[in-house]
Order: structure tokens, then C-alpha cells, then sequence
């Protein structure tokens, strides 16, 4: 850890809670279930084999199939329900993916 | 549309066309759906886009095309799932429309079908009541539409059914409805009274867990049969092990009602969705970053080449001899079902993406 710096609360977590002995209490997701039904799979990160290969080709391609009927709601902004201008406008994701703006819940 | 059962698939198509008030030479159509709002008429053959046809309320784009039996009008899933649009193929006016939501239920649609005499429409919702400080998830069921019933059609009758459901079929005579869910249930579509059930997640084989079913892309015009691809993980090996986790391809036959799941490789790929092929019955085509063609009799992988991009959905010609790749992006990919070469590319108007919504076959 001496060259590794967190970024994140879990991050943080895993160093802080290393250092009492207590690695096993934090969870990494280190595997991917196979398949696609489970929601909460990371998707965007790896692919069911833990690398990338598998993935969307190109990447960008997955976006709206994903956004428009809430497939990932955690990782794509939903445009279903609670965002639903996000991709008004940008109808080729690969062509206007640069045009997506970050989403933030509103407050 | 043909619902044909038969393997003599291409004799059958031209009798049924030639006794119907269809054109004499019938062709196949392909029908694409674009977002925001876009219905595509594209003629294969020619590759090229016949006519584009704008959906009310389209965005954020189509969710589901599902063609009548005649090939006469589309019904489309628009309006963020909130309503289903029957457009007249040929006048390119909205003759159907069924809005869904009506405060303070919030309605969504995920999957529909149409009765094979095109009478009726079936559509599966989600419905959610927005209170004021809080969601109410409510019961899913299938809301049953006559196609005859206009722009502001209202159920005829509403059906309960299984939660977790991404398509819906109906079978060839009718007499069933069946639901694709964790495993496939069977609806009697008058009352929607359970009266079978296809075990997929509990299929229960001894070795193995419970397979894992993506499906959202219909492709049953041609064929009568639906296809889905899974995955499931062995209980046998070490997780660890290559082999632990194999895929297969489900088969549901519209016609038969036969149904069955077998497993073909171990998973190497990633795979959306298939087809079969309406001549060469033994034959399936599954797609996602990669085309692979399957042997369906001896459960083999007969070919598999790359994709120039990831397409979630596929159709396929009436005559077997080409499949239509769909979905996604923004093109149809036509390869050839002897060899897998591609035979050309139909990009689509605009660019735009296609996204969920699956390419459906109509012969006019």
C-alpha cells in the first residue's frame, strides 16, 4: 500500500481496515457473474470474463440500449424516467457521445 | 407477416401470399426502428430504405416493433414505453394508438405481441402509482387491445401476469400465450390463467445452477419458433474452470409448443439474441460482437466470425438464405447464412442509433 494512494471511500476503507487485519470484511467486486440479467452487474467496467474484449464493440454503441429502457440504471443515466432529455439531440452515440453531459440528482 | 410451421417454409410463404390481397409477387420488408422517433421500411433485396415513417411522442426512440400478421401496419412501443402506435405501412398515418399511463399510474410497456388473425394486441406493462411521497409498485399484467379500436383504444380485458417478463408470444392457433420470464409461463390469453410452465431458471439439472436468460428481441415472423441464448454455471467444477460456465440456445416452437434447452459450448462470447433458420430448420444464427452459426441438431458451433460492430438483435430472410443483423447502432447488417460473409451494409437515415429495438420481418 505504500505506493498506492485511495481514491475513494471504499478505497479508503480497504487500506484503513488492512492496517486492523480486517481485509476479508471488504468486498471487491473481483468476479462477474455470468450473463446479463442481474442489474447490478458492473457492465460498463468488464465483461462477464473480467476483461474488456467482450464488451459493447465499440463501447459507446451500448449507451442508448442501455439509457432508454433503464437496462442500467446505476451506470447510464435513465431517460425513461429521470432523465429523460440526457440524449435529446445526440441520437448516434458514437457520432455525439461527446455531446453527453454528466447527470447529478437534483437536490 | 407469416406465421408459417411447416419446414417447406418458401412453398408455404408464396401459397399464403398469393391467396391473400397482397401484390402478386410478395417480397420481404424489413422494419427498423430509429430513435427519436423514427419507423424505417428498409427492402432487403435491394438494400436500401424503402420509406421513414415518424412516430407521435417517439422518444427517446421505438422500444419494440411488433408487425400484424398481414404486414399492413406496425405497432411500435413509444413514448418512453408509455404507449404502443399502429402505423399504416402504406398511408403512414397512426390508425392505432394506446396510451397506458394515466395519473397516478405510471405505465410501462416492455413487450407485446399480436394475435395471428391480428385481431388483438397484447401488451405487457409494468405499473408504478406516483403518490405523493412515495412509489407504489403494482402487479404486472398483459393489457389486451382490439387493433380495430382505434387512436384512443382502451383495454378489452387485462390479464394477470409473471413479473420479470421480456417477451411475450402468442402461440400459432392462438390458444396460448406464452411469457418470457425466469422460466416460460404459459397464459391462457382469454383469462390469462396459468396453464403450463417451461422451466428455465428452474430447469433443476443435476451439475448445474440456474441458467441466465437476456431477451428483449423478438424474430419469430419467419421461423414460428423463438430462440434465446444463456448461460448457466456448473456446480460440478471449480469456478475457475474453463468449462464452468456454458452456454446454450432455448427453443420454443410456436406451432408444436415443443421447448427445449441445450447447452453448445462453453462461454466464450457474448451473445444477445438468435434466430433460426425457417429452411434449414437445424440451423440458428446468434449475434452480438460476433455472428456464429449454430447446428441446433448436434449442438455445435459451425462457424463464428467478428462483427464490424456490436448488433444486440437478428432476422433473417424468409428463404433461410440471409440473416439481417439489427439493434444497436445504426445500420443493418446482411451476411450470408451458407458462408457468413457479409453481403452489405444498410446504413440507416440520419445515423441514428438504433438501440434496444429488434429488426422484424413483414412479406408484402
Amino acid at each position: 500500500m505504500r505506493h498506492t494512494k485511495p481514491l475513494n471511500d471504499k478505497a479508503r476503507r480497504l487500506t484503513g481496515l488492512a492496517e486492523q487485519g480486517k481485509l476479508d470484511e471488504v468486498r471487491l467486486m473481483q468476479t462477474v457473474p455470468a450473463g446479463c440479467a442481474a442489474t447490478f452487474d458492473p457492465g460498463w467496467e468488464v465483461d462477464p470474463f473480467g476483461g474488456v474484449a467482450s464488451l459493447c464493440q465499440p463501447m459507446e454503441a451500448d449507451l442508448y440500449g442501455c439509457s432508454d429502457p433503464c437496462w442500467w440504471p446505476a451506470q447510464v443515466p435513465d431517460t425513461m424516467n429521470t432523465y429523460p432529455d440526457w440524449n435529446k439531440g445526440s441520437d448516434s452515440a458514437q457520432r455525439d457521445w461527446r455531446r453527453l453531459a454528466e447527470v447529478f440528482p437534483k437536490k | 407477416m407469416m406465421r408459417v410451421r411447416s419446414t417447406s417454409l418458401a412453398s408455404l410463404l408464396g401459397a399464403a401470399v398469393l391467396t391473400a390481397s397482397a401484390p402478386a409477387v410478395a417480397k420481404d420488408y424489413l422494419l427498423a426502428g430509429l430513435k427519436p422517433d423514427k419507423l424505417v421500411l428498409v427492402d432487403p433485396e435491394a438494400r436500401k430504405v424503402e420509406r421513414t415513417y415518424t412516430l407521435q411522442d417517439g422518444a427517446p426512440g421505438p422500444a419494440m416493433i411488433i408487425p400484424s400478421p398481414d404486414g399492413r401496419v406496425a405497432y411500435v412501443i413509444v413514448n418512453r414505453s408509455e404507449a404502443i402506435s399502429g402505423i399504416d405501412l402504406d398511408s403512414g398515418k397512426e390508425v392505432f394508438r394506446a396510451d397506458l399511463s394515466k395519473p397516478p399510474e405510471r405505465v410501462k410497456a416492455f413487450a407485446a405481441d399480436i394475435s395471428p388473425d391480428g385481431k388483438e394486441l397484447f401488451v405487457y406493462v409494468s405499473p408504478v402509482e406516483l403518490a405523493s411521497d412515495e412509489y407504489k409498485v403494482g402487479d404486472t399484467r398483459i393489457a389486451v387491445y382490439r387493433t380495430s379500436d382505434g387512436t384512443a383504444a382502451k383495454p378489452v380485458r387485462v390479464l394477470p401476469a409473471p413479473r420479470r417478463t421480456s417477451l411475450i408470444a402468442l402461440s400459432h392457433d392462438g390458444s396460448k400465450l406464452y411469457a418470457l420470464s425466469w422460466d416460460v409461463i404459459i397464459l391462457d390469453p382469454a383469462t390469462g390463467k396459468v396453464t403450463g410452465k417451461h422451466e428455465m431458471r428452474h430447469w433443476g439439472r443435476a451439475g448445474y445452477g440456474e441458467p441466465d436468460v437476456i431477451d428483449a428481441w423478438p424474430q419469430w415472423e419467419f421461423t414460428g419458433v423463438l430462440v434465446s441464448p444463456y448461460t448457466v454455471m456448473r456446480t460440478d467444477v471449480a469456478p475457475t474452470d474453463p468449462g464452468a460456465s456454458r452456454t446454450g440456445l432455448m427453443s420454443l416452437d410456436l406451432a408444436s409448443g415443443d421447448f427445449s434447452m441445450e447447452n453448445f459450448e462453453d462461454t466464450t462470447k457474448v451473445i444477445f439474441s438468435g434466430v433460426i433458420n425457417p429452411v434449414r430448420r437445424d440451423e440458428a444464427y446468434l449475434v452480438y460482437a460476433t455472428l456464429t452459426k449454430l447446428d441446433r441438431k448436434n449442438h455445435k458451433v459451425l462457424k463464428r466470425i467478428e462483427v464490424d460492430h456490436t448488433y444486440y438483435a437478428i432476422n433473417i430472410s424468409s428463404d433461410g438464405r440471409e440473416v439481417y443483423l439489427g439493434g444497436t447502432m445504426n445500420d443493418i447488417g446482411v451476411y450470408s447464412t451458407d458462408s457468413l460473409k457479409r453481403l452489405a451494409v444498410i446504413p440507416l437515415p440520419g445515423g441514428a442509433d438504433q438501440g434496444i429495438v429488434a429488426p422484424r420481418m413483414i412479406r408484402r
